[in-house]
């Protein structure tokens, strides 16, 4: 006996549901599998390359240079604690604002988008980095508009280890530390440029040393995870 | 002597705008079209590009008959970081005979206009990098003659083969 209508409705919608699970589910794999692809984006002198290097040599560099033309970086699997880790390879780019076209491109190719800034500068008022943040942010948030869907942003608020307070803060109460951070004027402008706090997450930390660093790449990249 | 070259450095102070000098021309902070047109030449050249030539901080990149050297000066930047500067040029046939030698030059002129200065050393590895691109480019030159005579050989056998010779 031909079965009816409506369990034919009911087949085709469960297969509609079912096919689009595991097409996601095909897709988180295939992202997984072949790595994510990251653009780090800031001023001068926030830690692009620090951050870079770590992410793709597992080392900080001893040497520093400015970072003018491009480098390009390699992809690497790692180990952070319990974490999974596989970068794809990745540029290097110079933080100047006549790099913005360049921003753009790794932004477009990206699946997470970090965006360093001096965290010890907006938290003592210096109302240059202000400036430049905003004008960064007024930036990257028409790219992140026109994405579909957005990449994972991170704001990434870099050294703290020059800040008295965060010095000082002890390891439970960093969170309350953040919180603060979040509510400096500028952050919460930031944030709401970047399309809100569900769009855009705000870690703060230091790279002074390998084993900061991986504290914070560990921070960041829990959250990619979740 | 600076008009066959693009020149970009970044400040010792790291807030200042970078310094841009195209063909001749130094251009203004709020000139934000032609820096990024600049940064966009030496993008080009660096991601689709080949490293030739990488010795004591000096780094040169060829794509498509144009280059970008980059030279330590012996300034450092206010976070104690080396900084370098671009040199973005196009090259033919006479590279390495002049090429070189003019782009020290340049290299010297632009980096004493900005107050930086470049190591004795380096200007004798900036000439001499010029000879690897002349090397590759001698190369480049023989594997297309190669390709062309070997096509030609191939067309010239079938049209033979075509003609029942």
């Amino acid at each position: 006996m031909p079965l009816p209508i409506v369990a034919w409705l009911i087949i085709g919608v469960i297969s509609t549901l079912f096919g689009t699970s595991i097409a996601v589910k095909w897709d988180d794999i295939i992202i997984k599998f072949r790595g994510k692809r990251l653009a780090v984006l800031g001023a001068r002198g926030v830690g692009k390359t620090r951050l870079v290097k770590f992410l793709t040599t597992g080392a900080i560099p001893a040497e520093y240079k400015q970072t003018l033309a491009p480098e390009k970086a390699a992809s690497r699997r790692f180990l952070l604690k319990d974490l999974d880790l596989k970068v794809k390879e990745t540029l290097d780019l110079s933080g100047d604002k006549a790099a913005y076209a360049e921003w753009k491109k790794l932004h477009d190719d990206a699946d997470v988008v970090f965006y360093l800034l001096r965290a010890d500068r907006l938290i003592a008022g210096d109302r240059d980095v202000e400036i430049r943040v905003r004008d960064d942010l007024r930036h990257i948030s028409g790219w992140l508009d026109a994405r579909n869907p957005r990449p994972n942003f991170f704001i990434i608020g870099t050294h703290c280890d020059l800040d008295a307070e965060f010095k000082r803060t002890s390891e439970d109460k960093i969170g309350d530390f953040v919180d603060k951070f979040r509510r400096l004027p500028i952050v919460t402008e930031l944030v709401a440029r970047a399309g809100g706090a569900q769009q855009a997450k705000v870690v703060l930390g230091s790279m002074r040393s390998v084993s900061d660093t991986e504290a914070l790449v560990y921070q960041v990249f829990m959250q990619v995870a979740s | 002597m600076t008009e066959k070259f693009i020149f970009w450095a970044q400040a010792l102070d790291n807030a200042s705008s970078d310094y841009f000098d195209v063909r001749g021309d130094e251009l203004s902070s709020d000139d934000s079209v032609r820096r990024q047109e600049a940064v966009s030449l030496v993008s080009s050249v660096i991601t689709s590009g080949t490293r030739i030539y990488e010795v004591s901080g000096i780094l040169l990149t060829e794509n498509d008959r144009h280059f970008v050297l980059e030279v330590p000066s012996v300034q450092l930047d206010r976070a104690g970081r080396t900084a370098p500067i671009i040199c973005y040029g196009d090259y033919d046939a006479t590279v390495g005979d002049t090429l070189g030698a003019s782009a020290a030059v340049a290299l010297d002129d632009f980096a004493k206009r900005i107050g930086r200065t470049l190591q004795p050393e380096h200007f004798e590895l900036v000439r001499n990098s010029f000879e690897f691109l002349k090397k590759k480019y001698s190369t480049k030159k023989l594997v297309r003659k190669v390709w062309i005579l070997a096509i030609a050989i191939l067309a010239i056998s079938y049209w033979m083969a075509q003609m029942g010779w």
